[in-house]
Parts: structure tokens; C-alpha cells; sequence
């Protein structure tokens, strides 16, 4: 039976070819690739990982250096996303927590120290939580520069401008 | 407190931090671009929403076939996946729901409701796996139509070496 699930799950996925049907022709353009091994960005025939988290953009682009400087903002941001989104989601839930153990316990659960922590708690988590959306959008929109950048003036380089 | 820290957050984002600080060029190639705080595909001075669901890559890339059929592959994915993803775990809770409602001994269930809650849970567990590799898909496709698109455009351009001739048979 399982082995009958398995080869379900391999034939209904492998049609799908999840990954990149394209090969990258060298040249001077960065683009992203999904290899096997995840997603790439591809530049001059290197690969570099596409992860967020990672400095594979920055290396990709360091041949300009505002397109660099753009490429370690959205890494930062990324980091920061990545700290402030469950850091929110874990007080938003001890808050969550608080209030539901003060509603067992007394009859007007947001009174006195433990509403006050309650309410610090939700409030702490909210902030935290808008923070990372923020922090994650900031993140794309500072990876959509540094590409579009780097693209852009290896088009003039390549077209003879300096 | 709380509103200290609203106050930081609605502050960075009302500067525009999260917004695209680098207009492009009107160059021919494929790119995503912010414009007002709308995602854009944009080629030249043409421009498409981008939106997985929508066929505004297919429109754009729709000069060269190769890309085309990519886009739309891309788009075909995306709507499967999601179909998917929403299908398997409503199948998944949806079938034991149904037994254990219409059973007459939940505790002891018979040959037809045990088959019955073992295919829904296998075969909704197998419709998000898909789901999940359609979705995985779409994003492959569209990379690969953007990809062949651009290549398009920089080797009419000349900045592109041409593509290495096929070896002999």
C-alpha cells in the first residue's frame, strides 16, 4: 500500500518538472534560475544560492557597487525579517496564552498586572509582526534594485557607455 | 509603548523603505518593476501587472513562442496549485468528518468506512503534495519564460553570444 502512495505521489509530481527547464547562456546579465539545488542566481556562467538569508546576491552583483549596496540591504532586511516575524508571532501567542489562563482564573481577565501584561504582550507582538511584513517587503523591493540595477548598467557597459 | 512602536513602523514604511528606490531604464529587457506601489512586468515603455493568476507575463513575452508557452505554463501551474492546495485538505478533513458523522459505531468502523477514510486521507494528502509541486512549478516556469525572453532580446542586441551549434549526430 505505501509503495502503491509512493509511486502515486512520484507520478503525480514528476509531470510537474518542478524545476528550471532553462539553461543559462553565459553573459553578462544576472538572472535566477531554480536548480535542483534550489534557487540560483546566474551570472557570467557562475552560480550563486538565491536565499535570502544568504549572500549570494551581493556576491552575484559586486561588480557594481550600488548594485552590491542594494543586495546587502535586502540581506539585512531579510535577517531582520526572519527575527522580528516569529519573535511577534511567539509574543502575540504568549499573550494569547496570558489572557486565556486570566479568563479561567479571574472574571475580568484584562484588570490589574496581568491585563497590563497581557495587553504589553499582544501590543509587543503586533508591533513586531508589522515590523517584519515591513522588513520582508523591504527586502524584495531592495532585491528588485539591485537586479534591475546591475542589468541596467551591464546593458550600458556592454552597449560601449562607461 | 504600543504606540511608540506603531508609530516607528508606520514612520518607516510612510518613508517609502519598503517601496523600490531605483526607477530602470527603459531598456527592451524583462524586468519586475515597483511603480506607486504596484508590482510591474515591465519590457521597453510596455508594462503588465504582475500576478501569478493574470496573463500579463504571457502578453508580454508573447513575441517570442517559446516564452509564450512558458507563461502559460506558469499560469496553468499557478491556478492548479492553489486548486490543489485548497482540494487536499478539505479531502483530508472532509472524509473523516463524514464517516465518523455517518457511522453507526465510530469505535468500530466498517471494511467500506475504513476504506473510505483511508483514501480520503491518502488522497488528500497526495492533492496538497501536487498542489505544492504545481506551485513550485509555476514559479520554475516563470523564471524560465522571463530567461528565454531576455535572451531573446540580448542577442538581438548583440550582447549575448549566439548559442553554441547542436554537434553533429
Amino acid at each position: 500500500m505505501n509503495a502503491a502512495v509512493a509511486v502515486a505521489v512520484a507520478l503525480a509530481v514528476a509531470p510537474a518538472c518542478t524545476f528550471s527547464q532553462y539553461r543559462p547562456r553565459p553573459g553578462p546579465f544576472i538572472s535566477q534560475v531554480q536548480a535542483l539545488s534550489g534557487p540560483q542566481w546566474v551570472v557570467e556562467g557562475r552560480s550563486y544560492p538565491a536565499s535570502p538569508l544568504g549572500s549570494g546576491l551581493a556576491q552575484a552583483v559586486a561588480a557594481v557597487p550600488e548594485a552590491r549596496a542594494y543586495a546587502e540591504e535586502s540581506q539585512n532586511d531579510a535577517v531582520l525579517a526572519a527575527i522580528t516575524v516569529p519573535l511577534g508571532t511567539m509574543l502575540l501567542a504568549g499573550g494569547l496564552s496570558t489572557f486565556l489562563i486570566s479568563s479561567a482564573l479571574d472574571d475580568d481577565p484584562l484588570s490589574g498586572g496581568k491585563g497590563a501584561l497581557t495587553l504589553s504582550l499582544m501590543a509587543a507582538g503586533l508591533s513586531a509582526s508589522a515590523a517584519g511584513v515591513f522588513f520582508a517587503v523591504s527586502s524584495e523591493a531592495r532585491q528588485m534594485d539591485a537586479v534591475n540595477l546591475y542589468n541596467d548598467t551591464m546593458w550600458l557597459r556592454t552597449q560601449g557607455a562607461p | 509603548m504600543r504606540a511608540a512602536a506603531w508609530t516607528l513602523v508606520a514612520a518607516a514604511i510612510g518613508s517609502g523603505c519598503a517601496s523600490t528606490r531605483y526607477a530602470p531604464r527603459d531598456l527592451p529587457y524583462l524586468k519586475r518593476v515597483q511603480r506607486s506601489n504596484e508590482i510591474l512586468w515591465q519590457a521597453g515603455t510596455r508594462t503588465e501587472p504582475f500576478n501569478p493568476f493574470g496573463d500579463g507575463l504571457a502578453r508580454m513575452v508573447a513575441d517570442v513562442p517559446e516564452a509564450r508557452a512558458l507563461a502559460d505554463e506558469a499560469r496553468s501551474d499557478t491556478w492548479t496549485g492553489v486548486l490543489l492546495a485548497i482540494a487536499g485538505p478539505l479531502v483530508m478533513s472532509g472524509g473523516p468528518a463524514l464517516v465518523f458523522a455517518t457511522a453507526d459505531d465510530p469505535s468500530d468502523l466498517s471494511s467500506g468506512e475504513a476504506i473510505l477514510l483511508t483514501t480520503s486521507l491518502l488522497g488528500g494528502m497526495l492533492m496538497t503534495f501536487t498542489g505544492l509541486a504545481h506551485s513550485v512549478s509555476a514559479r520554475s516556469r516563470e523564471l524560465d519564460a522571463v530567461n528565454v525572453y531576455n535572451d531573446t532580446v540580448w542577442e538581438r542586441h548583440g550582447l549575448l553570444p549566439a548559442p553554441q551549434a547542436a554537434p553533429p549526430p
